[in-house]
């Protein structure tokens, strides 16, 4: 560490900490209403009096004693930044759990200011807070905030300075009625504001005398109104009520889908490709010289192509795909995630379905990282940190990486075989559960009891949308396009140098006798390495019957998971058992699940008589 | 019983049934469209089961809040629900005509406003029928709603 000071912001999950950061430091980052948004740190510099300081946003914590990666992540942050000033951020419509983790920290000495973060709603619950009050018991300062309208946010800014450390033994000490000291309460805390230098496991309250303390500062400090619940309110309770809220998911799910056709739909049928197919391609064609070279093959592609999906140069295929057809699907998809995200409903549908999830090993939570994953596997992989075992872990990132087509994906394939999409995601979301079952009963670990917030639904924040929204996009147009295009270049160089054939013919007999496919498909499994989306937009240059397109299809999707994605399951393996074993794991169930799901469609296709 | 019971009900009725028919229809069940009859509605499309099904369940869900009684919140909120459920099939159905009409096709970029209106324009689907009378429901926002 420098000399510079660190402030750490700590709390709960969801009690947005991570608008507060981007309040306090004029940044961007993610903000979701449901826990378990910010899984890593994040960081910024912060002007106290002209000063910098180093803010940093830490994963959301129940408490000092970690559950799962994302908690340990924040705890180790507390540990080996002990000097750091700890602005505790708390929910104040719950400050009772809120002000348990605020006595952990200030057990262990740091200096902290306290922020009763979503003041106004805690107002309109009819929960009152005597913050001077909560501030004498407590020794530190207290500031009402509400970080998404950054109401507050000045006066915490001015109050980090004044942050000052507290021993639990002082607050009891300023309780007009101090709770009695049970026999396991701390031998030897000290009587000073300033605790111990380092405090030891005795210092600590026991978890029982720690609930009794805040018992005794909510009684100083807060009133409780009854107040009748708004119609938000009720509306929440009903989606999690599976009677009231299945039926609105599936709605809801409809309104989705009806919304990234229409949205999807609009920009590439309706103008990228008359743009690319009547003026780029035969422009390109036209003006590129030495037609017949390698170079033209690499870059434009078929000379004859009168569309840009079958040309399948960088500059034609590539550049379609990326732009022509992932992007507008993208853009249609993040934005009713985001919207859903914010709006609360994203954690109603993990409770809503936890009872599904749980027979196959894991709890509601993980419709989490599955709803990321159809935007884009990448952040579905990362998410899975904030699932408590390896076990819950590996299967999450397995199922994701091998069942839950991405946006992109999905972009491609409602543009080339709309008629099938459906039944294709159908069938794949069965596959999830089939082989969350089976993975369910293969692999060793637990399956522990959670207990989740149910966030308030809210009126998502066009602000923070837009944000989410363009920093999703910008993260898509620097990353995924390259792929994209390096991808063509990789499959059209295999192509001049005659390996693809030679995997064709080598695979054939595989492809032709179990799936029933051409061998004409192991370009796009070849790309499909680099891309899904490329992998699904080359088969559509392969003449095929509609069986064959769908099998084909699945095929792609089950297969090999993206570079990306392989980088990512390879980072978290490190964390959840092993790199080598999560990532054997993963390929040994893609592999099973490539040949048997694969299999079963066919042989469903050959019992319907398609096949 | 309140008048808005009886208005919800038989709201809720109506969708049911209209859902009913889109399902049958969906499946491939021979029943006539209702333009035959009735040149304002039409029950085609994309997606026709899943339609018919979300506005059998908001019908269903317009009936137990009716039925249950609208003086209490937990039934009015039931109604919003549904409500809303009506309002995706809705505008889903309203967005996909408005998206498809816009650019025009070959050789025209942005089509001219009598295009764009006459794509909006009859016959609807029930869900985009329905939805206006289920705007009533907006009254139960706040607990102070009274009766229509």
């Amino acid at each position: 560490m420098t000399g510079q000071s660190t402030v750490l912001l700590v709390g709960h999950p969801n009690v947005g900490k991570s608008a507060l950061f981007n309040r306090l430091a004029g940044a961007n980052i993610t903000e979701s209403n449901y826990p378990g948004t910010t899984v890593d740190y994040t960081e910024s510099e912060l002007h106290l009096d002209g000063d910098p300081a180093r803010l940093v946003d830490v994963p959301g914590t129940f408490s000092l004693d970690p559950k799962d990666r994302a908690e340990a992540v924040a705890v180790e942050f507390l540990d080996s930044n002990p000097e750091a000033v700890t602005v505790c951020v708390l929910d104040a419509t719950r400050i009772e759990r809120g002000l348990n983790l605020v006595l952990e920290v200030l057990e262990r000495g740091h200096p902290a200011v306290v922020a009763l973060n979503m003041w106004d709603e805690a107002r309109e619950k009819g929960v009152e807070v005597d913050v001077d009050a909560l501030s004498s018991l407590l020794g530190v300062p207290v500031v009402p905030t509400v970080a998404t309208e950054g109401v507050g946010v000045d006066d915490l800014r001015a109050e980090v300075a004044s942050a000052r450390a507290t021993s639990a033994e002082a607050i009891r000490e300023r309780l007009p009625m101090a709770p009695e000291t049970t026999g396991d309460a701390p031998a030897a805390a000290s009587t000073r504001d300033e605790p111990a230098a380092a405090p030891t496991d005795e210092d600590l309250l026991t978890p029982a005398a720690r609930w009794d303390l805040v018992d005794a500062i909510v009684e100083e400090c807060v009133t409780y109104h009854d107040t009748e619940p708004s119609l938000s309110e009720l509306l929440g309770r009903l989606t999690v009520a599976p009677k009231t809220g299945l039926p609105f998911a599936v709605a809801v799910l409809y309104g989705m889908w009806s919304f990234f056709s229409a949205v999807a739909g609009f920009f590439t049928d309706g103008y990228f490709v008359p743009l690319f197919d009547d003026l780029w391609l035969p422009w390109l064609q036209d003006v590129f010289p030495m037609e017949g070279s390698w170079l033209y093959f690499l870059i434009v592609g078929d000379p004859a192509a009168t569309n840009s999906f079958e040309a399948f140069g960088i500059l034609t295929s590539g550049l379609f795909v990326a732009i022509g057809v992932v992007l507008p699907a993208i853009l249609a998809l993040y934005l009713l995630l985001a919207v859903l995200e914010d709006s609360g409903y994203v954690a109603r549908l993990a409770v809503l379905l936890d009872t599904v999830f749980h027979r196959i090993g894991l709890h509601g939570f993980a419709i989490v990282p599955m709803v990321l994953s159809f935007g884009c596997n990448v952040p579905g992989v990362a998410a899975t940190r904030t699932l408590e075992t390896d076990k819950q872990r590996f299967m999450t990132m397995t199922l994701l990486s091998v069942f839950i087509p991405c946006g992109a994906q999905l972009g491609v394939m409602l543009s080339l075989i709309p008629q099938y999409t459906g039944y294709i995601l159908l069938y794949l979301l069965a596959g999830f559960f089939v082989f969350g079952a089976i993975l369910n009963r293969l692999v060793p670990g637990s399956l522990p009891a959670v207990a989740i917030d149910i966030p308030p639904m809210r009126q998502p924040r066009l602000e923070n949308v837009a944000t989410k929204l363009w920093l999703r996009l910008r993260a898509f147009v620097t990353t995924a396009v390259p792929f994209v295009l390096f991808g063509v270049a990789v499959v059209n160089v295999l192509y001049l140098g005659g390996a693809i054939e030679w995997l064709a013919n080598a695979l054939r007999p595989v492809l032709s006798g179990w799936f029933g496919v051409p061998g004409e498909t192991v370009p796009a499994l070849v790309a499909g390495f680099m891309r899904k989306d490329l992998a699904v937009a080359q088969l559509s240059a392969v003449s095929m019957t509609p069986f064959q397109t769908i099998m084909s299809v699945v095929m792609v999707s089950i297969y090999f998971p993206c570079v990306a994605t392989f980088a990512m399951l390879l980072k978290e393996g490190r964390e959840s058992g092993g790199a080598l074993k999560v990532l054997g794991g993963a390929l040994a169930t893609l592999v099973a699940a490539l040949f048997l799901w694969g299999g079963l469609l066919r042989l469903i296709g050959i019992a319907l008589g398609v096949a | 019983m309140r008048r808005d019971d009886v208005y919800f009900g038989a709201l809720g009725l109506a969708v049911a049934l209209a859902g009913v028919v889109a399902v049958l229809r969906g499946v491939g069940i021979g029943i006539t469209d209702p333009h035959a009859i009735a040149p304002l509605v039409t029950v085609a499309g994309t997606f026709l089961v899943w339609r018919g099904i979300i506005l059998v369940l908001a019908g269903w869900l317009f009936l137990t809040g009716a039925t249950d009684g609208l003086d209490d919140r937990e039934n009015q909120a039931t109604v919003v629900m549904a409500s809303l459920m009506l309002w995706i099939v809705a505008g889903a159905d309203l967005l996909s005509r408005l998206l498809g009409a816009i650019p025009g096709g070959p050789d025209i970029w942005i089509a001219g406003p009598t295009e764009v209106v006459a794509a909006l324009g009859p016959p609807y689907g029930p869900a985009l029928l329905a939805a206006p009378f289920a705007l009533v429901a907006l009254k139960y926002r706040h607990s102070d709603g009274d009766e229509p």
